[in-house]
């Protein structure tokens, strides 16, 4: 029997993913989560053959909990799923560890072809992933600055872009606001600005919130 | 046959919600739409019972679609759905000419509820 793990902080998203795994795999054992948190807690909890995680959730991100899965459990595959466009997104993930990245485009679709996949080892990749990848090969890594930024550099810019606070983002993060202060300064000078107004026109610019 | 519109840009959210409304309309017919063009062509070309539309989506949104429908066909329902709190936005919606606001995370059990209610009030 599979025994798919889903997270998301969205009930109705959580139920028709679900729905739809059902169907391919009726006798799956399908747990539910809504949070990181919860989410890391399960994985240490019980034995699952694959996560299925949101990228943006409550608390610490679908990113993180990535880095962290992979790390209690390197060999338990992982999809991310995701609001935004494939073509953001999907480099980072991939490169954290997960076995593939389904955006909201495709995830309908997809869903059963990409556990099918993972199932065997594999990693997940859709055509537009791949010529991104493909891409990547040729080009010079550098040519977008929020593609400097380390994973938590990221999820505070993002923090950051949206208009958080830094004390809201350090408690979101479970970090200090020094530590967050200090990301904040790497950020701006990676990306080479000065306010967070400017971060934030870049990422909507780029679609990243 | 009743006829409902489902807007909403995230499919497995579209087809939850469909599976949700079919167990207390299983004859219904169900048009979908993905973002707020698409939204508005379908509203306002075809004939609706009720659409059940996301506030955020593509191209303005929900709410701005709300206001256009409302302006051709007054009297056709238009149920909000968010995953924003209803506190924020429900008096908001409700003001432009919704039926309703429904927090996403409440359509497992209350979205086929407050459609038959709306479908028993609707005029014949």
């Amino acid at each position: 029997m599979i025994k798919i793990l889903i997270a998301d902080d969205h009930a109705v998203v959580r139920k028709g993913l679900k729905q739809i795994l059902l169907e391919e795999y009726p006798s799956a054992k399908i747990g539910e989560v809504a949070d990181a948190e919860t989410l890391l807690a399960e994985v240490i909890k019980n034995e699952w053959n694959i996560v299925i995680c949101d990228m943006n959730m409550p608390g610490r991100s679908g990113l993180d909990a990535l880095t962290q899965i992979k790390q209690l459990a390197p060999q338990l595959p992982v999809l991310i799923m995701s609001m935004y466009p494939e073509d953001q997104y999907a480099l980072r993930v991939l490169k954290a560890g997960a076995s593939g990245y389904l955006g909201k485009d495709n995830i309908h679709d997809d869903i059963i072809k990409a556990v099918q996949t993972v199932q065997l080892g594999k990693k997940y990749i859709t055509p537009t992933i791949a010529e991104k990848l493909a891409n990547a090969l040729g080009e010079d890594i550098t040519a977008l600055p929020h593609e400097n930024l380390s994973d938590r550099e990221f999820d505070v810019f993002k923090l950051l872009a949206a208009g958080k606070a830094v004390s809201d983002i350090a408690s979101q993060l479970s970090l200090s606001a020094t530590t967050v202060s200090t990301y904040r300064s790497r950020i701006m000078e990676k990306m080479n600005m000065r306010t967070n107004a400017e971060l934030t026109r870049y990422a909507l610019e780029k679609s990243l919130i | 046959m009743f006829k409902m519109l489902i807007a909403d840009d995230h499919p497995i959210v579209r087809q939850r919600l469909k599976q949700l409304l079919l167990e207390g309309f299983p004859s219904a017919f169900f048009g979908e739409a993905n973002d707020t063009e698409s939204l508005l062509k379908e509203a306002l070309s075809k004939d609706w019972d009720i659409i059940i539309s996301d506030l955020a989506m593509p191209g303005g949104g929900g709410l701005q679609a709300l206001e256009k429908i409302k302006e051709v066909k007054p009297y056709l329902p238009v149920l909000i759905i968010s995953t924003y709190p209803a506190d924020q936005y429900a008096t908001r919606v409700i003001s432009a000419g919704a039926i309703g606001f429904l927090s996403k995370d409440n359509a497992d059990e209350d979205l086929g509820r407050i459609v038959q209610e709306i479908v028993e009030k609707a005029p014949k």
